[in-house]
């Protein structure tokens, strides 16, 4: 299996807030929201997982039903996961549902059939400002973006916000 | 069967995306990004991807529904057509069509047409939100050129009325690359809340709510162009200072490409058709253009097919259910009991009803017969910049569902009067486009344009989400807005929150008293609250009527008294 070495970023100075990428992966998924939002005073932002090198989900689930694939993608076992929300207690950055309703917690799948065919995931190939883009953080310097904590980017990223 | 892609245009806005969706046995199952308009870098807006929700959606009509008194009864669509035809017999004074106007022009024409000389009804509307009309209405005097989204890009300074951002997202991706080209590009926006846009803007002025106008009077005045409003009373007028006014004037002076972005949603501003000809006037007198935002994605085409036709106004329409002269309305589209004032509508019986989901209509409805969507039909429509767009057929209608013409021409055949055929040539076609209904003189009151206030008072407007359709109808149905936002919540400033107290409030308003929950925000300045038009009962607090809706003095009280 090829190693999916890309990882979804965001482009401070071009996302609008407009939630087309919540409202495509919601639609992608049959219901499962894997995109979540950060509602913080002075903005909110698309919070996408990272797909951790080291994965404290998977570290912290109980039932073995988040595991990290061998082409580097974290994924959740539908069959699995219970729901317990102990992955959502582990996970530093907050991009996991806590929205125990379902019985389920979303979970980005990095959409690896679409991205293991060419394709882009749906939140970014949804975006309707180009904010959010699938690239090698490394290269995210030669777009001539400034990256902060390894996912989130911008030209100016300090400056609108 | 592998599932393949097909596309036709969005137009739940005025930019008329392409929209692909797939298709498998299953029919239309998921939105897909094949290629879309040449200057976004993506795809859709959220919006786009309720065509495949929208075309499954479990709660869709595909039975007719009967109404015996209080009682409802599904019954087969042509058994309601005969219960409507039997109620509608000899009667044609008192009647009146109103068909929705986003759907293809072919639709709209062959509708009229069908109620008219088929049925002999002589009074067909097309209907389009009020706002949209209000800003055609004053845009309809000005040569000021038309921008699409390619153009836009192209810009190097851009002045957003409104929040376009929030509104029309797919428009910040052309408006985001021309302002990120060169040093000097910006953008600059009015707007009597802190939206989406204006954290992208240059220069921020804060209007108060209904003051737009006098501000861009202001500014056309700092530009010499105007002298119905002096400087200064337009300043005072909009709750600003001159300065900020001339400061805007002075960099729209200077620019070399000007586009003016224009979004006016209901409820949001009080003069829409004085602030679409300001706007216009300033696009002109600056050598740019005017890049129109509308909610319905066919307003234009609409508008041009109804003054093509004569169809009559939806405001002559009103003061004529209002003088007594029209009694029934057959409604076929549109969710017209959810789009106005219960007061407006209040006289008349709804007799026949076709839509594609429940509504305030069906449910006053004698008769209800399933109507097919806009991509079941296919046709022409004509977008925001007046350019025409094919809104291909990817989908046939859902069991049952007719469109407006065949409703009407089974109504017809019932009443054993006619058929009709519903095609179009394409001379007849490019006749029905080329005709713009008259323009007409909105700058003429400039004392309007002040923002209303009162003591004791918050000013209500509309906060753009741009989720809610025009007509309140379709996103309440829709599975995604319903998560982001179930309920409608009343945004006050912290200060105004705090004051308050408590989590929950009584709204009152236009003779209407509603509990909303309320939420602090900073975007909302003091003395306004800030409420998403897409929920049924929060749009009774505004003045909804034929000539648009503004902001509303309300009165807000804590929920249980003083405890």
């Amino acid at each position: 299996m090829a190693t999916i070495d890309s990882r979804v970023l965001l482009d401070l100075d071009r996302c609008i807030e407009c939630k087309s990428c919540s409202a495509a992966c919601f639609y992608g998924h049959r219901g499962v929201p894997g995109v979540e939002y950060g509602d913080a005073p002075a903005a909110s932002a698309p919070a996408v997982c990272r797909h951790c090198d080291d994965p404290p989900c998977v570290a912290a689930c109980p039932f073995e039903a988040l595991r990290r694939e061998d082409n580097c993608a974290v994924t959740r076992s539908l069959v699995f996961c219970r729901g317990c929300g102990s992955c959502v207690l582990a996970c530093p950055f907050g991009v996991l549902d806590s929205d125990l309703t379902r019985d389920q917690v979303a979970k980005c799948d990095l959409c690896q059939t679409r991205v293991a065919a060419g394709g882009a995931p749906r939140c970014v190939a949804a975006c309707s400002t180009g904010a959010l883009r699938l690239a090698r953080p490394a290269d995210a310097g030669k777009q001539g973006l400034l990256l902060l904590g390894g996912r989130t980017a911008g030209h100016h990223p300090f400056k609108r916000r | 069967m592998a599932a393949t892609t097909t596309e036709t245009t969005c137009l739940f806005c005025s930019l008329c995306c392409p929209a692909g969706v797939a298709v498998d046995e299953y029919g239309l199952t998921a939105p897909e990004y094949p290629g879309h308009t040449p200057a976004a870098h993506h795809g859709l807006c959220y919006r786009g991807h309720f065509i495949a929700e929208l075309a499954n959606h479990p709660g869709r009509l595909t039975d007719g529904i009967a109404r015996d008194g209080s009682a409802m009864h599904a019954v087969r669509p042509a058994e309601a057509l005969r219960r409507a035809a039997e109620l509608l017999h000899g009667i044609r004074n008192e009647l009146a069509v109103v068909v929705d106007g986003n759907l293809p022009c072919e639709e709209l024409a062959a509708a009229v047409r069908c109620a008219r000389d088929g049925l002999g009804i002589g009074r067909a509307t097309i209907f389009i939100p009020p706002a949209d009309e209000a800003m055609l209405r004053g845009l309809a005097a000005s040569q000021a050129p038309r921008l699409g989204e390619a153009a836009v890009a192209e810009c190097d300074v851009l002045l957003a009325v409104g929040d376009p951002f929030a509104t029309h997202p797919l428009i910040a991706s052309p408006a985001l690359d021309a302002i990120g080209k060169a040093r000097g590009h910006q953008l600059i926006n009015v707007d009597s809340l802190r939206g989406r846009t204006s954290r992208f803007a240059a220069d921020f002025c804060l209007v108060r709510p209904g003051g737009d106008a006098a501000a861009l009077a202001g500014i056309l005045n700092a530009l010499g162009s105007f002298a119905d409003l002096s400087l200064a009373k337009a300043a005072e007028m909009a709750g600003v200072a001159p300065g900020a006014l001339e400061r805007i004037a002075a960099a729209l002076g200077k620019a070399q490409k000007l586009g003016v972005l224009l979004s006016l949603p209901e409820g949001r501003c009080a003069a829409a058709s004085a602030v679409a000809a300001l706007a216009a006037k300033i696009a002109l007198v600056r050598g740019g253009g005017i890049c129109p935002l509308l909610t319905y994605g066919n307003a234009v085409g609409a508008r041009r097919v109804a003054a093509a036709l004569g169809a009559t106004p939806l405001a002559q329409l009103l003061a004529e259910i209002k003088a007594g002269a029209v009694k029934k309305l057959i409604v076929l589209g549109t969710d017209l009991a959810a789009a106005l004032p219960v007061s407006e509508l209040a006289s008349v019986e709804f007799v026949l009803a076709a839509s594609a989901m429940p509504s305030a209509t069906t449910a006053r409805a004698r008769a209800v017969v399933p109507m097919a969507l806009w991509f079941e039909m296919g046709g022409t429509v004509v977008d925001g910049a007046g350019q025409r767009r094919s809104a291909g057929r990817i989908a046939s209608p859902a069991s049952g569902a007719l469109t407006p013409s065949q409703v009407l021409a089974a109504l017809g055949a019932e009443k054993g009067t006619f058929s009709f055929s519903a095609s179009l040539t394409q001379d007849e076609l490019d006749a029905l486009l080329g005709a713009e209904a008259p323009a007409a003189d909105v700058l003429s009151a400039p004392v309007a344009w002040g923002a209303p206030t009162a003591e004791g008072r918050l000013v209500l407007v509309s906060r753009s989400d741009g989720i809610g359709f025009a007509d309140g109808s379709m996103s309440a149905q829709l599975a995604w807005p319903a998560m982001m936002e179930p309920r409608p919540v009343l945004r006050l400033n912290p200060r105004d929150a705090q004051a308050l107290g408590g989590d929950a409030a009584t709204v009152r308003s236009n003779g209407v008293a509603i509990a909303l929950a309320i939420a602090a925000s900073g975007d909302v300045p003091p003395g306004v609250a800030a409420l998403s038009p897409r929920f049924g009962e929060a749009r009774a607090l505004f003045p909804w009527t034929a000539g648009g809706a503004g902001p509303a003095l309300v009165t807000v009280e804590k929920c249980g008294g003083n405890d």
